[in-house]
């Protein structure tokens, strides 16, 4: 009875200090900040106003607040959105973190990156105008046997650039087959080794997923040769890329635990990948490789009892497949392919099973007289001291090898 | 369709919405039971029908124990039930198993293996609801639940795809009541499913999966391990089982809860189990007191004195072995659980052995971990090397050069394996912490599901695992 008063003298014409004090006589003390907000809105003075809207605002949140109790007030769709937002806010939390911590040391403690770097390589506007490029492809073999800079030197009109790959394979390599040829190089030198064909040898899934961005796997001969492990990993989306981003964050705090191992403890430092990735000459020697020889290598080396990731099988396989099409489209646009066999470690090969080797030779023979191009076959050619471990050369030896190749394939180019 | 996989959130979100937007609760009930079916479809493909099956036997068992008046006619079609469904179990998860151990038992006798093994495909879930059908078949036997008069809401209760493949074992009383009731998706229940959904999520995900490498690579040969090895990967499955396992149970009982169903609790921080017996009612609570009411008391239990007490144990925890899996190292694992409780009744009535209850935790779980190796290392060479380890330490026969690779490549399992603890411990002391973060302020709520998800985003391995007890 006494609020449907005050309700009525809310609406009534008379001096604003009437109702307010009927109210307070009623004991309807909730109407007096209503009554005041509405005579001073009358009265047109908004800063009185502003006051008790903010007391109306305070009381009706409480009024709900008592009526409702907090879970019960809370609907399914607000629980929703919120779960919505919660999860976009992490996923930007998330995408912050890639952004700032794994990034960073992708392109420069990682030597993934380097699978990167060759595609910006191709696209470099200096690469398109250059004429006389000859690329060296291969694994680590040829990235850290072959100095581009002393073939350079060789007195010729061409410019040669080591773009190997660590654990590069033919299948690795085909991916960026499409942006090699647009560069329009006059030459390609291919390094192969047994682990090339065995289809055996560790695989880098990772580096396919870092280049997914550059490989257009519409083209019809990239999926003839590739199963769906690596489709899946080279057509990745920007979004997919940046999930999978998630797994090199362990690496990256490896790196950072070894860098404060560093500065506190005089522990080597994590190798530093930036220049390595971006180096397309290779000259000198990588510090890995200052000594002479591993100290370690024949003692592993003479442990070691499965030669399997060496295993060239007779019949073919994708990377055999992958090899056979990189050939047929370097040709096909005009470019020179010739092929090396990469100097190997006599201690090594001496051990490799015959049936591995004959298979390799007898494919690449057949290779050569298909598609008509030169094999240089180092395998064999250098001994023991020349060599730092089971497939890499020493400072000497590849002096002599860089020397050796670049004079041959200066001749055979022209 | 794992529960941590895009599928499973596509069909709770599907299954939500179709919910929302019919109100007659029939259909409601449709939706959930045709939903599950999808949902175990997926996983089973044809084998589907054992389910419905499984669900027709004890729908028309059900029934006829409660018409029938004659005892010889109950007992009748109780045995019906009963051998149904055991004979599907048997038949899929344990004929492989019998032929091995027949021709083992052959050639213990000079003669060659001569059985060869069936190709068979062992359907997920089997023993979770061949178990829910004999309990609802037991009860009307034993007059404690009346049939359902409903086959859609029976079939539900055998088939609600939470609980599915992986239990908690529910009953039917604590089930049907529930069925009887509107299906009522209120906004408090949607907020404490997906709570308790983020929960088990963060332990599948960030623990078990993460912590899966370190054990398998332990554990697929420990030949030449330390014990320091072998102490780290006992550890780590301890924790990767229970995370695997718990988690799966919380996302189970968050994904009812939102339906507005309420599932029991299946573990209740076993890591603090002061005895064997403490520890059997904090792990698989939903098993241990369905083999307790179905088979350790109708045995007889502890009313027929105690060598036939400590007999009805051993035969309970041997079965309880044998329905993890078919394999002898579930076998050793159930038997020496046995052993335990054995032990512990017998030992614990004449002596006052521990004083202390960090003391007695320590012990307990000492046994317990031990218990985890014989779960998991199925390989008997393997096995007996393993023990060995973990019972006559040698921690630096692989000296130091030994261990720190190992310490090193595994650094960020062992760094979960010490958060796990110390979580572990913390909700030792703020217990029901799900309850609390459920009925915080909705802020707090907020930070909590981003806290998850960043987590999930952060810490997904690459090769996401199947839940453990999917196998079983």
């Amino acid at each position: 009875m006494n609020a449907k008063v005050c309700k009525r003298l809310l609406y009534s014409n008379l001096k604003p200090a009437v109702p307010v004090l009927v109210c307070r006589g009623m004991g309807c003390y909730k109407f007096i900040p209503a009554l005041r907000l509405y005579y001073s809105i009358l009265a047109d003075d908004w800063q009185m106003a502003k006051k008790f809207m903010k007391l109306r605002a305070q009381q009706f949140i409480h009024t709900i607040k008592r009526v409702a109790p907090f879970p019960k007030a809370v609907g399914k769709a607000r629980i929703a959105i919120l779960l919505v937002l919660a999860v976009l806010a992490s996923f930007s939390a998330y995408s912050l973190i890639i952004k700032i911590y794994v990034d960073p040391y992708l392109e420069e403690y990682s030597a993934l990156n380097r699978a990167r770097m060759l595609f910006e390589f191709y696209s470099a506007d200096n690469a398109k105008i250059d004429s006389g490029k000859v690329y060296y492809w291969g694994a680590s073999a040829i990235k850290e046997d072959v100095d581009a800079g002393l073939i350079d030197s060789l007195n010729s009109s061409l410019r040669h650039y080591n773009l190997g790959n660590p654990a590069s394979t033919p299948l690795r390599r085909i991916a960026e087959l499409e942006g090699a040829i647009n560069s329009k190089p006059k030459a390609v030198v291919i390094g192969v080794g047994y682990m090339s064909f065995s289809g055996q040898w560790l695989f880098p899934y990772d580096q396919y997923a870092l280049i997914s961005e550059y490989v257009d796997l519409n083209d019809p001969a990239l999926s003839s040769v590739y199963n769906g492990t690596y489709k899946k990993l080279l057509d990745m989306n920007s979004l997919e890329l940046l999930v999978y981003k998630r797994k090199f964050i362990s690496a990256a705090a490896d790196k950072d635990i070894g860098l404060l191992k560093h500065r506190l403890l005089g522990a080597k430092k994590p190798d530093f990948y930036k220049k390595y990735n971006s180096d397309f000459k290779s000259e000198g020697i990588l510090s890995q490789y200052s000594e002479l020889h591993d100290p370690e290598f024949i003692e592993k080396l003479e442990a070691k009892t499965d030669f399997s990731e060496y295993n060239v099988p007779k019949g073919t396989n994708a990377e055999k497949l992958a090899f056979e099409l990189m050939i047929q489209k370097l040709s096909k646009n005009k470019i020179k392919v010739v092929i090396v066999k990469i100097p190997l470690n006599p201690n090594l090969v001496k051990r490799i099973p015959a049936e591995y080797k004959k298979n390799f030779n007898a494919f690449l023979d057949e290779a050569s007289r298909k598609y008509k191009f030169a094999v240089f076959d180092y395998t064999l050619r250098y001994n023991e001291s020349y060599f730092y471990d089971a497939h890499h050369l020493n400072r000497d030896g590849k002096e002599i090898f860089s020397r050796d190749l670049g004079l041959k394939v200066i001749k055979t180019i022209g | 369709m794992l529960f941590n996989s895009l599928q499973f959130a596509i069909l709770m979100v599907v299954v939500f919405l179709s919910i929302e937007l019919f109100k007659n609760n029939a259909l409601r009930l449709s939706i959930l039971l045709l939903s599950s079916y999808v949902f175990y479809y997926t996983d089973s493909g044809p084998l589907f029908v054992l389910l419905l099956f499984s669900s027709l036997l004890g729908f028309y068992t059900g029934k006829k124990v409660h018409e029938s008046a004659a005892l010889g006619k109950r007992k009748f079609f109780l045995i019906l039930s009963i051998v149904g469904n055991l004979g599907v179990l048997a038949l899929f998860k344990y004929t492989n198993f019998a032929i091995r151990v027949a021709n083992d038992i052959g050639s213990l006798f000079g003669a060659s293996p001569s059985l060869s093994a069936l190709s068979i495909v062992l359907p997920v879930g089997l023993s979770f609801f061949t178990f829910q059908t004999m309990s609802y078949t037991f009860d009307i036997y034993r007059k404690k639940l009346t049939p359902s008069d409903s086959f859609l809401k029976y079939a539900l209760f055998i088939s609600f795809f939470p609980q599915l493949v992986a239990g908690p074992i529910v009953r039917a009383s604590e089930f049907l009541p529930q069925l009887e009731k509107k299906v009522l998706m209120l906004s408090e229940n949607l907020k404490q499913g997906l709570t308790y959904i983020g929960w088990g999520l963060a332990k599948k995900v960030v623990f078990a999966d993460n912590l899966a490498p370190l054990v398998d690579s332990v554990f697929s040969d420990p030949i030449g391990l330390s014990s320091f090895h072998i102490i780290i990967g006992t550890l780590a499955f301890g924790v990767q089982i229970y995370c695997d396992f718990s988690g799966y149970s919380d996302i189970a009982i968050g994904a009812a809860g939102i339906f507005g169903f309420k599932l029991p609790k299946n573990f209740n921080k076993p890591y603090f189990a002061c005895n064997p017996s403490d520890f059997w009612g904090r792990w698989h609570i939903t098993l241990s007191t369905w083999l307790k009411d179905y088979l350790y008391i109708p045995l007889g239990g502890n009313r027929k004195g105690r060598s036939r007490t400590f007999i009805n144990m051993m035969i309970t925890m041997f079965l309880g072995g044998l329905w993890h899996g078919a394999a002898w190292n579930f076998v050793i694992w159930g038997i020496y659980h046995g052993v335990l409780l054995v032990a512990y009744k017998w030992i614990a009535g004449r002596f006052s052995l521990i004083k202390g209850r960090i003391a007695s935790i320590i012990v307990t779980q000492y046994f317990i971990f031990l218990g985890w190796l014989m779960f998991r290392v199925g390989n008997f060479e393997h096995l007996l090397f393993a023990i060995r380890k973990f019972l006559f330490l040698d921690f630096f026969s692989a000296g130091i050069s030994g261990i720190m690779p190992f310490f090193l490549e595994n650094k960020f399992s062992i760094l979960l394996i010490a958060v796990f603890f110390y979580l572990h411990a913390l909700s030792y002391k703020m217990p029901d912490i799900i309850e609390r973060i459920n009925s915080a302020r909705l802020s707090y709520w907020f930070a909590y599901a981003m806290l998850i998800s960043l987590l999930l985003f952060l810490f997904t391995p690459s090769a996401s695992k199947a839940f453990i007890y999917f196998q079983f």
